[in-house]
C-alpha cells in the first residue's frame, strides 16, 4: 500500500542505505584475548559495560545505521551469556537487521572462528569483519564503493582495511589506545597495503623492507602515525583463505602479514583512511578508559548516552558534560565534577567528590568518597571515606569504609574490600583464583582456557558463592577484614605491560625511562652507523661492502643473540640438530646473512653456553667447550662448508677471547687445536687465518703468537702424513 | 647571496673512456661543442655566482682545464682551478681544498651537470631552514638509467642502472633517508627512531641525486676533518648527515666555538618555530623540531641538524654527463628539446650551421642538428639528430644519424655513422659502417670495416 | 495492526540515530506516519476520538522521546491532535444541528458530551492560562449550549429506533475519521507549500539594491531570497558559512547558481559587516511560543550585531515550526551537542587528548543550536504572513489545543548542581 511506498522512498532518501546488495557482516563476540582478565573470566568482554552501555551494542548499533542488514555474532567464550543477552535485547526484533548467532565452544582464535562460518557457508557476499568490542560513527559508503570498485579491476583485492590517523605517544611508542607501534607501507596512490609490522615482529631498531617493495612501486610511504581500527571490508576468498591455511590464527599477524608475504597468490590488501570519523577498538584497559572518555566526549556521535539510550532510562547531557539518568539521589553537598555519567537509582552521600567517572546504575555510593577516573559498574556498595582513583569496579563489588583503591586497580565481580585496607596500585582481584596456564603470548591466548574457566563458572556460579561463603568465614583474607578475592599475582615482565595497559594514566617516571630507553637505542643505532667509516679505512672496499658492513652492523647483534637464544633453548629442551639447524636457517634467511655469520653467531652461542655453564678453574672451561663441541658440532659443522666459514670463526674466536670472553684467552690454543681435532676447522683455515693476520700490527697478533706451535705442527704435519 | 662555489670538473672518467683523456678531461668533453663545463659556469653565472673553485683530479687535466677557462671566461668570471690527486673521491677534493673556504655555506656541484633547474631555489631551500646540507633532487631520467656515481665520476665499484631511493617526510622539505648505489638494490633498512620521529617517510625510487649541494661548511669541514675514511661525498658524507640528523654529535664536539653559538642560536629560533607550528598543525612541525619537542617537552632539547631538499620540477631539464649512453643523450637534447640550454639561436630548420660550414650539393642537414665551424660535407649527406664538430671534412653520400662528431674528424666517402661517438681527429676511410661505437681520439677505421656497439681507441 | 507498528519503529530508529535533517522534512515524515497510524487506527462506535487521540498519543510519545531536540516532532503530533479534537467537536456539533432532540440523549452523546466538557474545561483552563481563542470560546458557547439544552431533551427522549442511530453512528465515525485524514492531508500540503507560501511575501520585505545578511543553510530562506529575485528585484546577499557545519557554503553555491550576488564571509566576520547591511534574513530551528527563536549556532550574535546596527533581524519559519513550549520548559531540551570532529580532526590532535598522560585537557563543545531571546528578533514570517515576536504565542494557540501541550509527562531529574 502506500505507506509502503512512502517508506521505500524514506529508505532511498537515506545515505548509508545507497549499498543496495544485502551486505553481511561477521561480529566476533570473543577476542581471544586475555587482556580483560580476569573480568572476562566470568563474563565476554563484549558484554562489559562502556559507560553503562555493553560494547556489543555500539557495536550492533553501528553495523545497522552503517546499512548492513546481516550479522553473525560469532560466540565463543561465554557463548550462552552473549545469546542470552542478545535474546533479551531488541536487537533480534530489528525492521531490516537480521542477527544470527553461531556458537562455538572449541574455536581457539579468530581463524578457526572464520574456519567455522565457511563450513556454514552463510556469507555470500562482501561482508564487514568487525570484532565486538570496537566502536565506531564512520559511514561505510565511501569505502564499500572503493572495495567493491577495486574487486572489480582486480579480483585478488580481497581485503580493505580501515586505518585512521592517530600519533603515538613519542615516548613509549604506544597510541593513545595502549596498542603497541605499528608500522605500515602504503603505496600512495592505490592505496595498496605493502608492510605491515606491529609489536610482534622481533626487528628492532631498523624496519626491514624487502626489495621487491620499491623496485615495484616507485613510491610508498611509510606511516608510524595510524591506527589501525579493526574493521576490515572483505571479500568472500577471506574464508576460504583461511580454510587453506589452517594455521592462521590471528587476523593481522597470520593473516594479513600472511597475504603481505605470498607473492604466489598475489592477493592484495588495502587501506581506507577515515579522517573526520570515529573508529576504535577496545583491546586492554587503557582503551576501555580512553575510548569511555571519548564517548563522554562526544567524538563518537550519535552513539554517546543521551543519543543512544539503551540504558532503559534516558541519559540527560547537562553542562561541561555531566550525563545524568533519572531518579538519582544526590546529596546536596556532593560534588559530582565534569565528565561524569551517573546512571540511575544511584546514590551519593555527602560531601563525595566525583570527576571524571562513570558510575553505574543501582550503586550506593556512601559519604566522603573521593571517586577519581573510576568505571564503576551496577549495583556497587561504596562505603564512606573510600577513595578510589582510575579504578574498573565490576557488578556487585562491596568497598567496606576506609578502604583505598591505587590508581590502575580492577575489581571483578563481587570482590569485598574489607575496611581501611589498600589495594595496591595495578593490582587484579577476582574470586576466582588465577587460572594456572600462563600464556605468554596474549595475542594468541586460546579461547578454550577461558571458556572451561568461563564454562565452569557459568553452570555454577554455586561455586564461586561456596568461594565467596568459605572466604567470608575467613576472617581476614587477601583483602583485609571480611574481604572476598584473590588479588593475581603479576608474573614477570608483565609488570611493564601493567602500566601500559591499565586505566591509570602513565606514571610520569616510566615516561622517562621510556625517553631513556628509547634515546639509549638511537645511540645504538648511530654506532652502527658510524661502523661503515671503519669499514671504509680499508683500502680497496668498494661501497657495497661497506653497506653489507652497515647494514650488517645494525642487525648483527639481534642475530647473534637470536641465534644465540635458540641455541640455549635447543640445549635446553635439548632438541635434536637438524631441528636446530633449521631454526638458525630459517633466522639466516630472515636476517639475510651468510652461511659465515651462522658459523660465527653459533660459534659464538656455543662457547658463550660453554662460558656460562659452571666451572671452577680453566681446565673446567676447557671440559666444558670440548662437551659442548662434542655434542653439538654437527650443527655448527653444518655450517663449515667452506674455508671462509671456518676462517670467520677462528676470527670470531680471536674477538671472543681478546674482547667480551677474556677466559678464553689462555686456552686459545688449546680449544683451537680441538676445534682442529674435531675437525671444525681444518688446517688450511688456520694457516690461511695466520697468513692473514701477517701484516697485522701487533696487537692483533697476540692470538697467532699463541697459536704459532700448533701452527708449527700443522705445517709440519702434512709431511707426516706423506710419510706414511 | 655569500654562497662558495666548488665545481668537481672530475678528471679523466674510466665510463667515458675512450671519449676522454688526460688531453680532454670529462670537464672538457664537448656537448653541442661546448666544454660540458661551460654549462655549469654559465649556469652560476646565471645566478649571480661569480666566485668559483674548480677542482680537478690530476695535475695534467687540471692543466688544461685551467687553460680553457682562463680563455673562455677570463673576463666574465673569477675561477681558480685546483689540481687533487687522483682517486680521492669527491669528499677528498673538497678536504684537499677546504682551507679556501671562508663563507658560510658552501655549494658543491658536479662539473658534469647539465641543468636549468633555478639555483636561487635551491639556496633559499637551503637558507631558509638554515639546514646543515640541502640537496637538489631531480626526476630521474627515463631514458637509459642515469647511474648514481659520486660526482667526478672516480667511484668505479658502481654498478650502472641505479636510481637513489630517498626518504622525505610529509612536507617534502626534508631528507630523512637516502640509500645509493649498491644499497638500492638490497633491501630497505629506515631507522625506527627516524620513523618516530616524522610519523610518515615517503620513500621514492624515482628521484635521483643531481649532485649538486649545499652545505653549511663548519659541519663540512668538520665532518670531513673527523671522518678521514670518507671518501665521496655522496655516499658517504650525505648519508652520514642524514643518518645523524636526529643526534649530531657532529655539531657537538669539536666545533669551533661560534659556531656552538651558531647552532644554539638555530635551536632556540627552532624552538619558536616549533612551537607556532604545533599550535598552527600538528602535522606542519617538520620532524626535527618535533623531535627536539620531545614527549610533552621533557626531555632537554636535542641538538638536532636538517638535511633538506629541493625537488626539480619534471618540466626541468636535469641530466649528468657521466656515461656514454649520457653523453650521446645530452647532446642530442641540447640541440633538440632542451635546446635553450645550448645558448646557440636556431635556425628556420631548427638546426645550426656554422655560416663557415660549406655543403656539397643535395646535402641535408635535418632538425636538430649542428655543424661546427670549417666542416665540410661532401655530396648527397644526410645528417640527422647530429652534431658535427669544427673542421671535419666529410666525404660524398655520408649517413651521420644521432650521433656527435667531434673536431677534425675525416670521414671518406659513403660512411654510414649511427648511434655513434667520434673523437678529435679520428680518420674513417671509405665506406666504414658504424653502429652504437665509440672511436678513441685519433683512431683510424681501415676502410669498408663494419663495426657494432665496439669502443675503438688507441691502445 | 502490526506494519503500523513497524513503521513507528523504523521511523523511531531513524529519528534516534539522528537520520533525518531538517525541521521540515521531520514534519513531513512524522505528519504522514501519523496520518497512517489513524487510517489503520480502529474505531470504536462509541467516541472514536478518544481512541484516536490515545493512539496519536501513545505514538507521539515514542516519536518526541526517539530525539527530544527535534520540536518539529512534536508540534506536528500537538497539531495533529488538535486537528482531531476540532474535527471531532465540528462533526458533534453539526450532529447537534442534524439530529435535533430526538437522539440527542443516547449514552454514547452523553459520553461526547462529558468528553467535551472535560475538553472544555482543558480549554477554559488554556483560555485562562494564555488568552481567550476562537475555537476554544466557540467549544466554550457550544458546550454551554449543549449541557443546558441536555437535560429536558433528556427527559422526552427515550424511545427512538436503534438502527437509524447505528445507521448513522456508522457513517458518523467513518466520517470522522475521513475528515481527520482530510485535515492530516491538508496538514501535510502546507508543510509541503509552506516555503511558497513564505516566498511569496519576499517582495514586501526585499527591496533594490539592498544587502541582505543570512546565516547557514534554510531551504526556507534560499526559496525567499530567490522568489525576490523573480520579482526583479536586484539585491546583493552576503552569507556567514556557518561554522562548524558550513552549510552557508552550499547555500551559497545555490543562490550562485540562481543567479543572486552572492558574497561568503566568516561568521567572526559578521559584525564587521553588519553595517553594510539593510536586513538579517535567517532560518530558524524552532520558534518558541514567548517568541524566542532556537536556530543554528551563531545567530544570537548575528541578532545582536544586528541589534547593534539597528538593522532588521527577520526570521522565516514554517508553522510546522511553531512549538507551542515556553524555553523554560523542562520538557525542551534546548541545545545538541554534535561531535567534535566536526570542529578538528581527530587524528591531529590525537596527542592532545591522549588521556593516558596527564595531557588530556583538550576538550571540544561543539553545539547545534543558539536561542535567540525575542528582544532581539524585529518580524517573523510564517506561511500567515509576518508577525511580531509578541503576537507569536496567539499565533501558536491557534495552531494547538491548550491540554496537548504535554503529550507526555515525563519524570523530571533530581537534578542539583
Amino acid at each position: 500500500m502506500g505507506v509502503q511506498k512512502k517508506n521505500a522512498s524514506r529508505v532511498s532518501e537515506d545515505p548509508d542505505e545507497l549499498v543496495r546488495v544485502p551486505l553481511q557482516a561477521i561480529l566476533l563476540a570473543d577476542s581471544f584475548t586475555t587482556k580483560f582478565r580476569p573480568i572476562t573470566l566470568e563474563r565476554p568482554k563484549v558484554l562489559l559495560p562502556l559507560v553503562n552501555v555493553p560494547m556489543i551494542n555500539y557495536t550492533l548499533t553501528w553495523l545497522e545505521s552503517a546499512g548492513v542488514e546481516e550479522v553473525f555474532v560469532f560466540c565463543c567464550s561465554h557463548s550462552k551469556q552473549v545469546v542470552n543477552y542478545l535474546e533479551k535485547s531488541e536487537w533480534f526484533s530489528q525492521p531490516n537487521f537480521t542477527v544470527t548467532t553461531i556458537e562455538s565452544q572449541n574455536s581457539v582464535s579468530a581463524g578457526d572462528a572464520l574456519r567455522l562460518i565457511y563450513e556454514r557457508n552463510v556469507v555470500h557476499g562482501d561482508f564487514v569483519l568487525i570484532s565486538g568490542d570496537t566502536l565506531s560513527n564512520m559511514s561505510l559508503t565511501q569505502a564499500l564503493k572503493e572495495h567493491k570498485e577495486r574487486k572489480k579491476k582486480d579480483s585478488n583485492a580481497v581485503m580493505t582495511m580501515v586505518i585512521k590517523r592517530s600519533k603515538a605517544n613519542p615516548a613509549i611508542h604506544q597510541s593513545r589506545l595502549g596498542t603497541d607501534e605499528l608500522f605500515m607501507a602504503i603505496d600512495p596512490n592505490t592505496k595498496q597495503l605493502l608492510y605491515y609490522e606491529d609489536k610482534a615482529d622481533h626487528s628492532k631498531g631498523t624496519l626491514h623492507l624487502d626489495k621487491s617493495l620499491h623496485v615495484d612501486n616507485p613510491s610508498l610511504t611509510l606511516h608510524h602515525d595510524k591506527q589501525d581500527c579493526y574493521i576490515d571490508i572483505c571479500s568472500p576468498e577471506v574464508l576460504s583463505l583461511f580454510t587453506d591455511n589452517f594455521d592462521y590464527q590471528h587476523l593481522r599477524r597470520h593473516f594479513v602479514k600472511g597475504l603481505l608475504v605470498d607473492d604466489i597468490m598475489g592477493y592484495k590488501i588495502f587501506v581506507h583512511e577515515i579522517h573526520s570519523d570515529y573508529a576504535a577498538r577496545i583491546d586492554n584497559f587503557r582503551s576501555y578508559d580512553t575510548v569511555s572518555k571519548d564517548i563522554i566526549h562526544r567524538w563518537t556521535y550519535p552513539l554517546v548516552p543521551d543519543v543512544m539510550n539503551f540504558a532503559n532510562t534516558a541519559m540527560k547531557l547537562e553542562r561541561q558534560g555531566m550525563y545524568r539518568a533519572s531518579e538519582i539521589s544526590q546529596s546536596q553537598s556532593a560534588v559530582v565534577g565534569p565528565f561524569t555519567v551517573i546512571g540511575s537509582d544511584t546514590k551519593i552521600g555527602n560531601n563525595t567528590k566525583i570527576t571524571n567517572s562513570v558510575i553505574g546504575e543501582g550503586c550506593k555510593i556512601g559519604s566522603n568518597v573521593v571517586i577519581e577516573g573510576c568505571y564503576i559498574w551496577n549495583n556497587i556498595v561504596i562505603e564512606d571515606g573510600c577513595k578510589l582513583q582510575h579504578a574498573i569496579v565490576c557488578d556487585g563489588v562491596i568497598i567496606k569504609s576506609g578502604a583505598v583503591l591505587e590508581p590502575g586497580i580492577i575489581l571483578s565481580f563481587k570482590v569485598v574490600v574489607g575496611p581501611e585496607f589498600v589495594v595496591p596500585p595495578y593490582s587484579k582481584v577476582s574470586l576466582l583464583q588465577k587460572p594456572i596456564e600462563e600464556d605468554s603470548d596474549e595475542e594468541l591466548e586460546y579461547a578454550d582456557s577461558t571458556s572451561a574457566i568461563g564454562s565452569q563458572v557459568d553452570k555454577s556460579d554455586v561455586e564461586i558463592v561456596s568461594q565467596v561463603d568459605n572466604t567470608h568465614f575467613s576472617p581476614v583474607s587477601e583483602l583485609g577484614m571480611g574481604g572476598a578475592g584473590h588479588v593475581w599475582s603479576t608474573c614477570e615482565g608483565g609488570h611493564e605491560e601493567e602500566w601500559r595497559h591499565s586505566v591509570a594514566p602513565i606514571p610520569k617516571d616510566k615516561i622517562l625511562e621510556a625517553i631513556k630507553t628509547m634515546e639509549d637505542d638511537m645511540e645504538l643505532i648511530h654506532d652502527g652507523s658510524f661502523l661503515p667509516t671503519s669499514g671504509e679505512l680499508k683500502p680497496n672496499s668498494n661501497d657495497s661492502d661497506d653497506d653489507d658492513l652497515e647494514d650488517s652492523r645494525d642487525d648483527s647483534y639481534y642475530f647473534e643473540k637470536e641465534v644465540e637464544a635458540t641455541f640455549l633453548r635447543a640445549v635446553h629442551e635439548n632438541i635434536q640438530e637438524s631441528h636446530l639447524i633449521l631454526e638458525i636457517n630459517s633466522l639466516k634467511l630472515s636476517y639475510n646473512k651468510l652461511t659465515a655469520d651462522c658459523a660465527g653467531a653459533v660459534f659464538y652461542a656455543m662457547m658463550k653456553y660453554a662460558l656460562d655453564s659452571p666451572h671452577n678453574s680453566a681446565d673446567g672451561l676447557l671440559q666444558n667447550v670440548q662437551v659442548v663441541f662434542t655434542k653439538w658440532k654437527k650443527v655448527l659443522r653444518s655450517y663449515l662448508t667452506d674455508i671462509d666459514e671456518q676462517i670467520e670463526v677462528i676470527l670470531k674466536f680471536e674477538e671472543m677471547c681478546s674482547e667480551y670472553a677474556k677466559e678464553f684467552a689462555p686456552l686459545f690454543t688449546k680449544i683451537l687445536h680441538h676445534l682442529y681435532n674435531e675437525d671444525v676447522v681444518d688446517e688450511d683455515a688456520i694457516l690461511s687465518w695466520e697468513d692473514e693476520k701477517k701484516d697485522a700490527d701487533e696487537a692483533d697478533k697476540v692470538f697467532v703468537k699463541q697459536a704459532q706451535k700448533l701452527i708449527q705442527w700443522l705445517k709440519e704435519a702434512p709431511e707426516e702424513d706423506d710419510d706414511e | 647571496m655569500d654562497f662558495q662555489v666548488v665545481v668537481l670538473g672530475g678528471g679523466v672518467s674510466k665510463k667515458l673512456l675512450p671519449l676522454v683523456s688526460q688531453e680532454l678531461p670529462n670537464a672538457l668533453l664537448p656537448v653541442a661543442n661546448r666544454p660540458v663545463l661551460s654549462y655549469v659556469l654559465e649556469y652560476l653565472e646565471l645566478s649571480n655566482l661569480k666566485d668559483l673553485i674548480v677542482v680537478v683530479e690530476g695535475e695534467e687535466a687540471a692543466v688544461h682545464v685551467g687553460s680553457w677557462i682562463s680563455g673562455a671566461y677570463a673576463d666574465r668570471l673569477h675561477v681558480e682551478v685546483a689540481a687533487v690527486p687522483e682517486d680521492v673521491g669527491t669528499a677528498g677534493a673538497i678536504r684537499a681544498i677546504s682551507h679556501h673556504l671562508t663563507s658560510k655555506d658552501i655549494l658543491v656541484v658536479s662539473g658534469d651537470l647539465v641543468t636549468d633547474v633555478p639555483l636561487g631555489a635551491v639556496a633559499a631551500t637551503h637558507r631558509r631552514h638554515d639546514a646543515v646540507v640541502t640537496v637538489m633532487l631531480c626526476s630521474a631520467p627515463i631514458s637509459g638509467p642515469s647511474e648514481s656515481v659520486s660526482s667526478g665520476g672516480k667511484d668505479k665499484t658502481k654498478k650502472p642502472g641505479r636510481y637513489d631511493l630517498i626518504g622525505l617526510d610529509p612536507t617534502r622539505q626534508f631528507l630523512v633517508h637516502i640509500a645509493t648505489g649498491a644499497e638500492v638494490d638490497k633491501d630497505l633498512r629506515i631507522h625506527k627512531s627516524m620513523l618516530h620521529a616524522v610519523g610518515q617517510i615517503e620513500i621514492r625510487a624515482d628521484l635521483m641525486d643531481a649532485h649538486l649541494y649545499a652545505f653549511k661548511r663548519s659541519v663540512l669541514q668538520e665532518v670531513l676533518d673527523q671522518k678521514s675514511a670518507f671518501h665521496s661525498l655522496k655516499h658517504d658524507v650525505l648519508p652520514y648527515l642524514v643518518r645523524s640528523q636526529l643526534k649530531s654529535e657532529v655539531l657537538l664536539n669539536g666545533v669551533p666555538q661560534e659556531e656552538e653559538n651558531g647552532t644554539e642560536k638555530v635551536i632556540s629560533q627552532s624552538n619558536q618555530q616549533m612551537l607556532s607550528q604545533i599550535l598552527a598543525n600538528a602535522s606542519e612541525s617538520t620532524f626535527p623540531l618535533r623531535h627536539a619537542l620531545g614527549p610533552y617537552g621533557t626531555t632537554s632539547v636535542r641538538n638536532t641538524h636538517k638535511c633538506c631538499v629541493y625537488i626539480a620540477g619534471s618540466s626541468k631539464y636535469c641530466t649528468r654527463l657521466n656515461s656514454i649512453q649520457a653523453y650521446s643523450d645530452i647532446n642530442r637534447d641540447v640541440i633538440g628539446e632542451a635546446s635553450h640550454l645550448s645558448g646557440y639561436s636556431f635556425s628556420a630548420q631548427n638546426n645550426i650551421i656554422d655560416p663557415s660550414a660549406e655543403l656539397g650539393a643535395k646535402t641535408t642537414v635535418g632538425p636538430h642538428c649542428m655543424l661546427g665551424e670549417g666542416s665540410q660535407m661532401g655530396d648527397k649527406c644526410s645528417v640527422k639528430r647530429s652534431v658535427i664538430g669544427r673542421h671535419c671534412r666529410i666525404g660524398a653520400n655520408v649517413k651521420v644519424v644521432n650521433s656527435v662528431v667531434m673536431n677534425h674528424v675525416t670521414i671518406g666517402d659513403s660512411c654510414s655513422i649511427q648511434g655513434s661517438v667520434i673523437c678529435s681527429n679520428v680518420q674513417l676511410q671509405e665506406r666504414v659502417v658504424l653502429k652504437d661505437c665509440q672511436v678513441g681520439a685519433g683512431f683510424v677505421v681501415t676502410a669498408g670495416s663494419e663495426c657494432k656497439g665496439e669502443v675503438l681507441a688507441k691502445k | 495492526m502490526p506494519d503500523v507498528q513497524t513503521l513507528v519503529n523504523e521511523f523511531v530508529n531513524q529519528l534516534k540515530k539522528r537520520k533525518i535533517e531538517g525541521s521540515q522534512a521531520t514534519a513531513k515524515l512524522t505528519a504522514e506516519l501519523l496520518r497512517s497510524v489513524i487510517s489503520q487506527q480502529r474505531v470504536p462506535h462509541t467516541n472514536q476520538a478518544t481512541a484516536l487521540i490515545i493512539a496519536v498519543r501513545a505514538v507521539g510519545e515514542q516519536l518526541i522521546a526517539a530525539n527530544p531536540v527535534e520540536l518539529a516532532v512534536g508540534n506536528i503530533v500537538r497539531r495533529v491532535l488538535h486537528i482531531i479534537r476540532e474535527e471531532d467537536l465540528s462533526l458533534a456539533t453539526a450532529a447537534m444541528a442534524g439530529l435535533g432532540v430526538s437522539a440527542a440523549s443516547d449514552d454514547e452523546d452523553d459520553v461526547e458530551r462529558d468528553e467535551n466538557s472535560a475538553l472544555s474545561a482543558a480549554a477554559v483552563a488554556a483560555a485562562a492560562r494564555s488568552t481567550l481563542r476562537p475555537p476554544s470560546l466557540q467549544t466554550l458557547l457550544e458546550d454551554t449550549s449543549e449541557s443546558a439544552v441536555a437535560p429536558h431533551t433528556s427527559s422526552s427522549g427515550g424511545e427512538s429506533d436503534g438502527r437509524s442511530r447505528s445507521v448513522e453512528k456508522g457513517s458518523r465515525s467513518r466520517k470522522l475519521k475521513h475528515d481527520v485524514i482530510e485535515a492530516v492531508n491538508e496538514l501535510i500540503q502546507d508543510i509541503c507549500t509552506c516555503y511558497e507560501q513564505i516566498a511569496e511575501q519576499a517582495v514586501e520585505h526585499i527591496h533594490h539594491n539592498e544587502v541582505i545578511l543570512t546565516l547557514g543553510s534554510s531551504k526556507t530562506v534560499l526559496e525567499f531570497l530567490y522568489a525576490a529575485k523573480e520579482k526583479q528585484r536586484s539585491f546583493k546577499v552576503f552569507v556567514a558559512e556557518g561554522a562548524p557545519r558550513y552549510q552557508g557554503h552550499i547555500l551559497a553555491k545555490e543562490l550562485a547558481a540562481r543567479g543572486l550576488q552572492t558574497t561568503i564571509i566568516t561568521d567572526s566576520a559578521v559584525f564587521a559587516m553588519i553595517s553594510r547591511v539593510n536586513m538579517v534574513i535567517v532560518g530558524a530551528h524552532a520558534v518558541m511560543s514567548n517568541g524566542g527563536v532556537i536556530a543554528p549556532v551563531g545567530l544570537n550574535m548575528v541578532a545582536l550585531a544586528a541589534q547593534r546596527h539597528a538593522v532588521p533581524f527577520v526570521v522565516l519559519a514554517g508553522s510546522h515550526k511553531l512549538c507551542p513550549l515556553y524555553p523554560h520548559n523542562p520538557e525542551v531540551l534546548l541545545n545538541e551537542l554534535r561531535s567534535p570532529s566536526e570542529l578538528l580532526d581527530f587524528g591531529e590532535f590525537s596527542d592532545c587528548m591522549d588521556s593516558a598522560n596527564g595531557t588530556g585537557s583538550l576538550h571540544v563543545v561543539n553545539p547545534t543550536f543558539d536561542y535567540v531571546p525575542p528582544k532581539l528578533v524585529s518580524l517573523f514570517i510564517t506561511d500567515t504572513g509576518g508577525h511580531n515576536p509578541s503576537y507569536m504565542y496567539r499565533l501558536i494557540a491557534d495552531y494547538y489545543s491548550a491540554d496537548d501541550l504535554v503529550v507526555k509527562r515525563r519524570p523530571t531529574t533530581v537534578s542539583c548542581v
